[in-house]
């Protein structure tokens, strides 16, 4: 009973609530928000930027922060459409390497983070360039089409007529992560380094070890979202995922990760990318004009950080009460 | 130096102080009373509420009833800056400078002195130098603050204090990183200041230093006021009595056995421009204390042991008897030894995360189960010290950054316990720590030893060496000076001779 009241009271909480309100506000007004077909689009449309904003969380936990992201999809769905396209390999093998690829690049940026020392949000965005150079570099520019049907399949898929396989891919990586954070050394090491890195030096955690595998995880995470949207089109184009570094940071912030580290989980970024994916849908519905679409957004985000900011600050709290008693 | 009786004016009063946070009442109807010119001591253990009464004076927090008056008109304040308009100003216990800027600009930081709209950089230095003559201190102010000694940057936030022209200033724990010379210099302009008629706070573990320097104490304890009492009118084990709520026991020596075995050695460790050829050995089951000047080198030293910093070429360690490479913490540990760093707040605890965790975080490999955490064992080992060390804590899953300091350091010390070392290094374990929990923070540490743990303790508290070691290392300039064995039939000034031989 704690838990749940403690739930509702803590960001990802506030973000389920307004998250529902909305959907209610909207099926009230258009009749069509809670019907199979919308929420089976929905979550598909939102499972891939949350999937990366599971990496950008682990990130955010260690106190750093991955603006890398995106390109690494990119080139990863690149290498996957080749493999498949140009090589003809299997599809399933394609999307294995390709998503292990993801490791490599995260290293790149893990390596010089945990090693060198260097701050991680130069180190990620001078990856991010150079990693969507590489794309534009071999693919120049051009799409990739033809991608084989099974591949197609896998992104695009869906179990009963409701229930896609992206989803089914984001539930179980997200119960793989929920059980690596809370029940392993790992998970637990990643909490001690953004809590307090001098603290976790001091009781023997290998802080650049941890960090390391950090990039890595995120990475691979990266670039199996990169891969499975490469699969959804069933076509490569260097677009992809342009803006999953913001969406997956606003994912991650919307369920309660701190960006300063040390506090925050998997599950609450579920919650914070299906909200973005609820506003977009609610535009379409609604039949605003999708130029409206990240001004709205963006004004919901100010608004779910706002009252996570004064709920807990009695300064701020009394000062608004005066103000409108003033009034 | 002249006393106050009870009939200067009321500068302030705090009335019926109430203030609660989530899970507990902070302060119950607490009252507050400075006079015009008057050193006012607030005493009380850790957690008795002195500081949240102090930062409901300067508007950091907001009280749940009761009311301030500031000569006869009801204040309050939604910031410290609003306090700081009205002449009350804090300075903290944790140092709040700037470290990269000048001395001068920390001195003057939200305060500038400006001609027109600009800063008025002349001014400011000149300014600067002026305040900090008043406290003694003379040093180039255009240098980064980070440049001076942890002494000297406290003196130059108490400087930016008095920048303010304070009508009211309280001092949180001025003296903890002071030597005697400053902590002297300190004193005097406290008394000059009181002369003009500045009311001032003082909040201190320093008995000795509240019954010479204070006309008025206020004892508080667990968020009530106890008494307010003229200083000449009470005794030091009164004092200590009222704080406790019984009598209290002040640790004295005991003497303990020692295994002839050595745990650990070192030879000729140096690190340039901290210690110089240092070599000594602890005893297993021995409680080895590290006496000396803050600024000796004996944090160094052993920070150098732990593998935080690196040892120069030519020093050598060995573990029972065998030479040892340290390069990391995480050798360290491996090789039996545990650190509780001086730094509770920096290098000791990871505020957000709770008791339990904060305790097994060495430990996971101990209690894994197929790769995961067996949270039943962990539970197990929390409870069971949570229970033995006397550690008050709603639960084990609170967070720690909500228990008083001595309960954090317990857990801190559990933590190495349940690791099952063979050697703990504790710098300061008891600074701004409570006598009661100062006392049980001793006991655990002897009972360690007694179980065959080496200990090393370093402490800047001479009456805290000389009860718990068998052997006291002083250290001075980065140089051992002498050791002290007979430690039952030394004093204090003993050990100071020592040191300066």
């Amino acid at each position: 009973m704690n838990k749940v009241k403690s739930f509702f009271k803590s960001t990802a909480g506030m973000v389920l609530i307004v998250t529902i309100l909305v959907g209610i506000v909207v099926h009230l007004a258009t009749g069509n928000f809670f019907t199979a077909y919308n929420i089976s689009t929905l979550t598909r449309a939102a499972s891939f930027v949350i999937i990366v904003g599971f990496g950008q969380t682990i990130v955010l936990l260690t106190g750093g922060i991955d603006l890398s992201v995106a390109t690494i999809g990119s080139v990863c769905g690149m290498f996957s459409a080749i493999f498949m396209v140009n090589y003809g390999m299997n599809p399933y093998l394609a999307i294995i390497i390709s998503s292990l690829l993801g490791i490599i690049l995260g290293g790149v940026n893990g390596f010089f983070i945990a090693y060198f020392k260097m701050t991680p949000f130069i180190v990620t965005l001078a990856t991010m360039q150079i990693y969507k150079g590489i794309v534009y570099v071999i693919t120049k520019g051009m799409p990739i089409t033809g991608m084989p049907e099974s591949a197609e399949t896998l992104g695009n898929g869906v179990i009963g007529g409701v229930l896609p396989n992206i989803v089914i891919i984001m539930a179980l990586i997200c119960v793989i992560l929920t059980i690596m954070l809370k029940r392993t050394k790992f998970g637990r090491y990643i909490y001690a380094l953004g809590g307090n890195r001098s603290c976790a030096k001091i009781v023997g955690i290998p802080t650049e070890r941890i960090e390391m595998l950090v990039y890595c995880l995120s990475g691979l995470l990266s670039a199996i979202a990169g891969v499975l949207m490469a699969c959804r089109l069933a076509s490569f184009q260097a677009s992809i995922g342009e803006s999953w570094q913001m969406d997956s940071i606003t994912a991650s912030v919307l369920g309660g990760t701190s960006m300063s580290g040390g506090i925050g989980n998997v599950l609450g970024t579920i919650i914070g990318g299906i909200l973005s994916s609820v506003i977009s849908t609610c535009i379409t519905l609604l039949r605003v004009s999708s130029y409206w679409e990240t001004i709205v957004t963006g004004a919901v985000v100010l608004i779910a950080v706002l009252i996570d900011a004064v709920k807990d600050n009695a300064v701020i709290k009394s000062r608004i009460k005066r103000v409108f008693s003033r009034g | 130096m002249q006393r106050q009786n009870n009939t200067e004016p009321l500068l302030i009063e705090m009335r019926d102080i109430v203030k609660t946070f989530p899970g507990t009442k902070a302060l119950d109807g607490v009252t507050l009373k400075l006079r015009k010119g008057e050193i006012h001591a607030l005493v009380g253990e850790n957690g008795a509420g002195k500081s949240t009464l102090m930062n409901i004076l300067t508007g950091q927090f907001y009280m749940d009833s009761g009311e301030v008056l500031m000569e006869g008109e009801p204040i309050r304040f939604s910031s410290p800056r609003e306090a700081m308009r009205k002449n009350i100003v804090l300075v903290p216990q944790e140092l709040n400078l700037v470290p990269e800027a000048s001395v001068a600009e920390n001195v003057f930081l939200g305060n500038e002195v400006l001609s027109g709209r600009l800063i008025n950089w002349k001014e400011t230095a000149k300014e600067a130098e002026r305040l900090l003559d008043l406290l003694d201190v003379h040093v180039d102010v255009s240098q980064p603050v980070k440049n001076l000694s942890a002494a000297y940057q406290q003196l130059v936030s108490i400087a930016r204090a008095l920048a303010y022209e304070p009508k009211v200033l309280i001092l949180d724990e001025p003296t903890a990183v002071l030597t005697n010379r400053e902590t002297e210099s300190l004193f005097k302009s406290m008394q000059k200041l009181k002369k003009s008629g500045t009311a001032m706070v003082f909040i201190t573990h320093h008995l000795d230093e509240v019954m010479e320097q204070t006309d008025r104490i206020t004892i508080m304890r667990d968020g009530c006021l106890v008494k307010e009492v003229l200083t000449s009118d009470i005794t030091k084990e009164e004092m200590i009595n009222q704080m406790a709520g019984k009598k209290v026991q002040i640790t004295t020596h005991v003497n303990r056995k020692v295994s002839e075995e050595v745990f650990f050695e070192a030879k000729n460790l140096s690190r340039e421009g901290e210690f110089h050829n240092v070599s000594f050995q602890v005893h297993k089951g021995e409680i080895l204390g590290v006496a000396g000047l803050v600024g000796a080198g004996r944090t160094e030293i052993f920070k150098c042991v732990f593998g935080i910093t690196e040892k120069e070429q030519g020093g050598k360690t060995f573990i029972e008897g065998k030479e040892v490479h340290i390069k990391s913490p995480i050798d360290a540990i491996n090789y039996g030894m545990g650190y509780v760093s001086e730094e509770r707040r920096h290098d000791g605890i990871t505020p957000d995360m709770s008791v339990m965790e904060n305790m097994m975080l060495p430990s996971y490999d101990k209690i894994k189960k197929n790769g995961l955490i067996n949270y039943k064992k962990a539970v197990e080992i929390a409870e069971q010290y949570i229970h033995s060390f006397k550690i008050k804590t709603a639960s084990r899953d609170t967070l720690i950054k909500n228990l008083s300091g001595g309960n954090q350091q317990k857990v801190i010390v559990a933590r190495w316990m349940a690791k099952g070392i063979k050697m703990l290094i504790l710098d300061e374990p008891t600074r701004g720590i409570d006598v009661n929990a100062k006392g049980e923070i001793h006991q655990l540490i002897r009972e360690l030893a007694d179980n065959g743990v080496a200990v090393v303790v370093i402490s800047s508290e001479m009456e805290e060496v000389m009860a718990l070691s068998d052997r006291i290392m002083v250290v001075h300039q980065g140089r051992i000076s002498g050791y002290i064995t007979d430690v039952d039939r030394i004093t204090q000034e003993d050990v100071l001779k020592v040191a300066f031989q």
